[in-house]
Formats: C-alpha cells, sequence, structure tokens
C-alpha cells in the first residue's frame, strides 16, 4: 500500500526529469547564474570575485546611460511593436481577399520570417548607406541614416518592424481565416461600411491573437541585439544603446560582468512585469 | 415596403456554371414570395443577387423603379436572414439585434426600446446578454430574425431559415412567421427547399430548377395546375403518381393504354386530346394518390377501371397508403384506414378523370395546363 502510494506520487516527476533536466542546464542555471554574477565584483574572466551587495543595482540606478538605454529600448519597443503589428494586420487582410496573385503576396510577407537578423541588417546597412543607397537614391535625400542620431533609432527599429511582421502576418493571416465570411456579408446588408466591420467583426474576432501576438512582439522586441550589432552598434553616441546591447557591451568589451548581470535581472523584471499586467488586462479585454 | 423587378437576370459564376438563367419577376409592395426547388437549383443565388452579395450577370434588377445592379449592398436598406444565421459571435444577443441601428448611429435610448420591443415579440427578452455560442438553434434564429425586424427595410429577404430546426419547432416558427409578415406588412422573399413549406407559407410561390423559373403560382394552382412535370411531382405529399402510356384510339373515343392496361377517356379528355393531336401519341400520365379511387364491388369491372394487386400497405392514422406495380414501377394510393384491402389480391381502381393530368413525353409539359385554367376561372 504504502509503496504503491510513494510510486504513484514520484511517477509523474521522472516523466519530467528529462525535460527538467535540458531546462535546469540551459535555463535555470544561467538564471540563477546571473542572479549570482549581479551580487558581485568580477575579474576579466567573469569570475565572481567581490561580494558588493545591491552595488551594482546602485550604481545602474545613477547611470546616465542606464537610463538613457531604457528610455532609447522603450522608444524602439514602442516604434518596432506598432509597426510591425500593423503590417502583419495589413498584409493579412489584404491576403485574405481573393484577388489573382495573392499567394505571391502571401509568400512575400512571410518571407521577413526567413530572414536572420544581421543578415537582414547588412541589407539594410547597404540600402542606407548614405552615398550608395538606394533609399536616399529613391528619396532624392541626402540623410546618413544610420550614422544621424535623429534617425539611427528609427531605422534599427524599422528593420525590426519588418522583421518581425512576416510571423505576425501568419498569426493574422491564420486569425482571419477563422473569422465566418458570412458574417461580413450579414454587416455588408445591415448596412456597415469596411471600417464599422473591421472595427465591429475584424477586431474582436482576432483580439485573442493580437494579444497573444502583442505579449509576444514586445518580448521579441525588448530582446533585439542582431540587427543592433551590425547596423549601428548601439551608436551613434549611445542613440540606438538597446538594453540587451548594452548589457553585450558591459560583458564583453568592458567586462563588467557583475553590471551586465544585474541589468539583465532588471531587464528580466521589466519584462516579467509587462507580460503579467498584459495578462491582467486581457482578462478584461479580450473576447473569445 | 418596396417593390421589385428582376427582368431576365442571369448568373453565371467564375467556374462557368450557369446558377440562373434568364429570371423574370414581379414583386409586389408587402408580397410574401417564396423560391422553392431542389438543392443547388439556384435559389440562394438570386437571393444574393437581389442582396447585392453576388454580381448580376445578366439582366436587371430593379428597386421602386430604379436599377440596383450597381448599388451596394449596404446601400440597398435590406435585411437577410442566412441559412447559418451569421450572428456575430462575439457580440451578445443585444448588440446583435442593435447592430444594424448602432451602425446608424441611432440615439442609444431608441435602440435599447426597439431591441426590447423586438425581443419581447420573439421571446428572447432573458436571451439578451448570452453570447450566440450559448443558444439554441431555435433561439439563435429568432434572434437571426429579430435583427432583420428591428429595423425597417425595404425588402426581408430569408434564405433557409428553419432548415435548422427540428420538426416541431418549424411548425411554430412557421406560423410565427405568417404572422410577421401580416404585422409587420412588408415585403418578403423567403427561399426554402421543403414544399411543404412552401406551400404552407406562401401566396405566390416561385418554383425553380436548374437556374430557371419552372412557375409562378399560388399553392392551390400549383397544386391543381402544375405547368410541367417537374412541378407536379415537386409539389404535394405524397407525390404523384407518373405512368408511362400511350393514346390509342377505337371508334373515335381515346384510350390510355400503359402495360396491357386500357382505360377509357371522358368526353372532356377526349376532346382536347384529339384537339391537340395527341393521339396515338406517348404521353405520361400523373395522378395524385388521392384521386385514385377504389372501386368497393370487386366484380364491378369498366372502360375505365383496372386491376391492381396491393402489395404494401402502410396506416399512418386515419389514412393509410397501400402500394401497387405497374410493371417494373411502384405505385400509391391514399385510401381510409377503414377500408378492407387484402395484400396480393385483385382489387379493381379508377382515375379520377377530373383530376388526371397529362404530360408530354417528350417535353414534359403539362398537355392540359391551359385548359385547366379556363376550366377553374370559370
Ligand atoms: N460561389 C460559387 N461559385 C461557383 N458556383 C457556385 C457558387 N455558389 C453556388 N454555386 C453553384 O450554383 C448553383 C446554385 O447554387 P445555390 O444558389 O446555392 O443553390 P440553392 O440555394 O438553390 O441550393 C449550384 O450548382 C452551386 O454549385
Ligand atoms: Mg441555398
Amino acid at each position: 500500500m504504502m509503496k504503491n502510494r510513494i510510486v504513484k506520487f514520484f511517477a509523474p516527476y521522472t516523466y519530467l526529469v528529462p525535460s527538467l533536466l535540458i531546462f535546469g542546464i540551459f535555463l535555470f542555471f544561467p538564471f540563477f547564474k546571473t542572479i549570482y554574477l549581479s551580487l558581485y565584483k568580477t575579474n576579466k574572466m567573469g569570475q565572481a570575485k567581490l561580494f558588493v551587495g545591491l552595488g551594482n543595482y546602485m550604481e545602474l540606478f545613477q547611470s546616465k546611460s542606464f537610463y538613457n538605454s531604457i528610455v532609447v529600448t522603450i522608444i524602439f519597443v514602442l516604434i518596432s511593436v506598432c509597426v510591425s503589428m500593423l503590417i502583419g494586420l495589413l498584409a493579412a487582410m489584404l491576403c485574405n481577399k481573393s484577388l489573382p496573385g495573392i499567394r505571391f503576396f502571401s509568400t512575400a510577407y512571410a518571407l521577413p520570417m526567413a530572414i536572420a537578423s544581421s543578415s537582414a541588417a547588412i541589407v539594410f546597412k547597404i540600402m542606407l548607406n548614405p552615398s550608395v543607397g538606394i533609399m536616399n537614391k529613391l528619396l532624392r535625400l541626402n540623410v546618413n541614416w544610420i550614422n544621424d542620431p535623429k534617425y539611427a533609432l528609427i531605422c534599427v527599429a524599422l528593420l525590426t518592424a519588418w522583421l518581425n511582421s512576416g510571423i505576425n502576418f501568419l498569426y493574422f493571416s491564420a486569425g482571419l481565416s477563422n473569422i465566418d465570411e458570412t458574417i461580413y456579408e450579414r454587416a455588408s446588408v445591415d448596412g456597415a461600411n469596411e471600417w464599422q466591420k473591421f472595427r465591429r467583426l475584424t477586431l474582436p474576432g482576432l483580439s485573442p491573437i493580437l494579444f497573444y501576438t502583442l505579449v509576444v512582439n514586445i518580448i521579441q522586441a525588448f530582446q533585439s541585439f542582431g540587427q543592433v550589432k551590425i547596423l549601428t552598434q548601439g551608436g551613434p553616441g549611445e542613440s540606438t544603446n538597446l538594453i540587451v546591447y548594452s548589457i553585450y557591451r558591459d560583458a564583453f568589451f568592458n567586462f563588467r560582468f557583475g553590471s551586465a548581470a544585474a541589468q539583465s535581472v532588471l531587464l528580466f523584471i521589466i519584462i516579467m512585469t509587462l507580460t503579467l499586467l498584459m495578462f491582467r488586462l486581457e482578462k478584461r479585454g479580450v473576447s473569445y | 415596403m418596396s417593390k421589385l423587378l428582376l427582368k431576365n437576370v442571369s448568373k453565371i459564376y467564375d467556374n462557368e456554371i450557369s446558377a440562373v438563367r434568364d429570371f423574370n419577376l414581379e414583386i409586389k409592395d408587402k408580397e410574401f414570395v417564396i423560391f422553392v426547388g431542389p438543392s443547388g437549383c439556384g435559389k440562394s443565388t438570386t437571393l444574393r443577387m437581389i442582396a447585392g452579395l453576388e454580381e448580376i450577370s445578366q439582366g436587371e434588377l430593379w428597386m421602386d423603379g430604379k436599377l440596383i445592379n450597381f448599388i451596394e449592398s449596404k446601400d440597398r436598406n435590406l435585411a437577410m436572414v442566412f441559412q447559418n444565421y451569421a450572428l456575430y459571435p462575439y457580440m451578445t444577443v443585444y448588440d446583435n439585434l442593435a447592430f444594424s441601428l448602432q451602425i446608424r448611429n441611432v440615439p442609444k435610448k431608441e435602440i435599447h426600446k426597439k431591441v426590447r420591443e423586438t425581443a419581447s415579440l420573439l421571446q428572447i427578452e432573458d436571451l439578451l446578454w448570452r453570447k450566440p455560442n450559448a443558444l439554441s438553434g431555435g433561439q439563435k434564429q429568432r434572434v437571426a430574425i429579430g435583427s432583420a425586424i428591428i429595423r425597417q427595410p425595404n425588402i426581408f429577404l430569408m434564405d433557409e431559415p428553419l432548415s435548422n430546426l427540428d420538426a416541431k419547432l418549424r411548425g411554430q416558427m412557421r406560423v410565427e412567421l405568417a404572422k410577421l409578415h401580416k404585422e409587420l406588412s412588408t415585403t418578403i422573399i423567403y427561399v426554402t427547399h421543403d414544399q411543404t413549406e412552401a406551400m404552407t407559407l406562401g401566396t405566390k410561390i416561385v418554383v425553380m430548377k436548374d437556374g430557371m423559373i419552372q412557375q409562378i403560382a399560388s399553392p392551390k394552382i400549383l397544386y391543381e395546375n402544375p405547368r410541367n412535370l417537374f412541378v407536379a411531382g415537386f409539389i404535394g405529399t405524397p407525390t404523384m403518381n407518373f405512368i408511362e402510356a400511350e393514346v390509342t384510339t377505337k371508334n373515335r373515343r381515346l384510350y390510355l393504354e400503359f402495360n396491357y392496361k386500357k382505360i377509357k377517356l371522358n368526353d372532356i379528355l377526349n376532346h382536347t386530346l384529339y384537339a391537340k393531336g395527341y393521339v396515338n401519341e406517348k404521353v405520361i400520365i400523373g395522378i395524385r394518390p388521392n384521386d385514385i379511387e377504389i372501386i368497393a364491388d370487386k366484380e364491378y369491372k369498366h372502360a375505365d377501371t383496372f386491376t391492381i394487386y396491393p402489395n404494401r400497405r402502410e396506416i399512418l392514422g386515419a389514412q393509410a397508403n397501400v402500394y401497387f406495380d405497374i410493371g417494373e414501377k411502384n405505385y400509391l394510393v391514399c385510401v381510409d384506414t377503414e377500408d378492407e384491402i387484402i395484400l396480393n389480391e385483385a382489387m379493381q381502381i379508377r382515375f379520377n378523370q377530373e383530376k388526371l393530368h397529362l404530360f408530354d413525353a417528350n417535353t414534359q409539359e403539362n398537355i392540359l395546363y391551359e385548359n385547366k385554367n379556363t376550366r377553374s376561372s370559370k
């Protein structure tokens, strides 16, 4: 009897062992190691040497550079998330109509998904080149896109938006195809115009997916790295010094692993809080 | 509350399917018109062309003296009940009802009043705060009808609105719809594949087949004077018996001969068939199961009776169906349940020639069509 109960109690956990192991090695261990490191000053090899308690955090809160990277990150997230969701939604709504050649466009819109952020950044870099880039040629401007603090952040954000729009397009397309066609027909007969149909039928119908995509997009945007690394290296000045890039720079250029770890922990807290907040809001706003 | 005129309207879909052909119909104000026909005959297509949901390939559509072929659906001021109800899944019943008013920016107070009125008319007051997926079929259907009648549209379009309901509920809703038509006193176009529904509801029935109108008439005329074989077979339960026969002649009298049986025709039929030149031609006899008499006296033999051997009997209540074979085919006669029927024993029957239909074997047109029209109008 007793043995039976014990087996019954432990059996489920043994099934979980493989995944727990993988999570443990690649997720939990680095996670706790980061928290641990954030409480120390380290040597150049990244080994914890001197316990400083919350000292690293204190330094961060007094650092102008840190505040700058927070502000830059927020602007970046706002622009890239809004634009990528908008592109995805518009593309999905266009492709939801049955027009000739729509499959070609569908593929084209979904394509960014398949492109690595750093290779896209290289292409963008060439396109934005002030002397040979196609952007200036087309717009008949003479703007130094990447090296001008006014434009650099927007460029990186738009690149990110485009990169993320592919997967958004797929999500939204799936969401739209789940909406019953006949309710649009009924709405037409009822006298609704396109905007009313969009607001009263499409948006509510998409709301679960919109919410999900929003959460994923925000998390993804906070973690953008490759495009910054290739396109601007955080510059000019610190105008594109996103928090993840700043962590990278502190750790691997300045060898201040403690500070980098502390920033990582703060980033984690920010994303976590945002996500929880959104899930709280979702309970009220999303209709299934 | 509008007149509608369809002139030579046709619909050819992209895949070359010609769904509606040369459709001509005039619908008067406050008329209750029914499109009936088997599945796939183009009823929905016609309705959707009227609604503006489907482009009209050829022909003209006029509403109140205005050509509306190219007027957008939203500007035609119609209301439609869809076959699958098409309720807005994310809105409450209240908002479903109110939608068409809300998008017209009707004041909230007025909307509220209208929703209450409509809900009480259809007895769905208790459901106002539910979402459509928490409703039964009958309730959804009421909501769909409610959201159509909440406004005063020019015309109501209903596409098989009762087809998803069980038989009993369908019966109730039929009564309510007829009542509703009286109360709203507006034009209704109603689509169904169910001829019983058409017969019970309609004042003007449009029978369709393969995209073409077969006949437009009242239930009574459709039943008594169908224009062709299709209408005769489609309208009425139990369905009409059809027997292939030949018109033969003997001593200047005409007979119908089929399967070694021979019945003498009465004077009127005799005269008509002579006049129309059907002597020695092939025809199809149409006789409703109710229009066959059973001769009680088994010894009785006459020139217009013949012998059958009943092989099955179904008792339905006061009436019973008796089946018999002529040649390879199975036929039906309706009798009183009290009548004594002995299966597989010879029995005399007579076709009521007043109610006999004759169809041209080639064109399938009703040979007596006009003839009967004049007779009934006398
Ligand atoms: N969107 C469409 N594209 C091509 N063919 C269609 C379409 N809708 C209907 N049809 C065809 O048109 C004919 C009439 O259809 P429909 O009007 O729906 O018939 P009903 O409502 O009388 O059952 C059918 O043969 C059907 O297959
Ligand atoms: Mg149909």
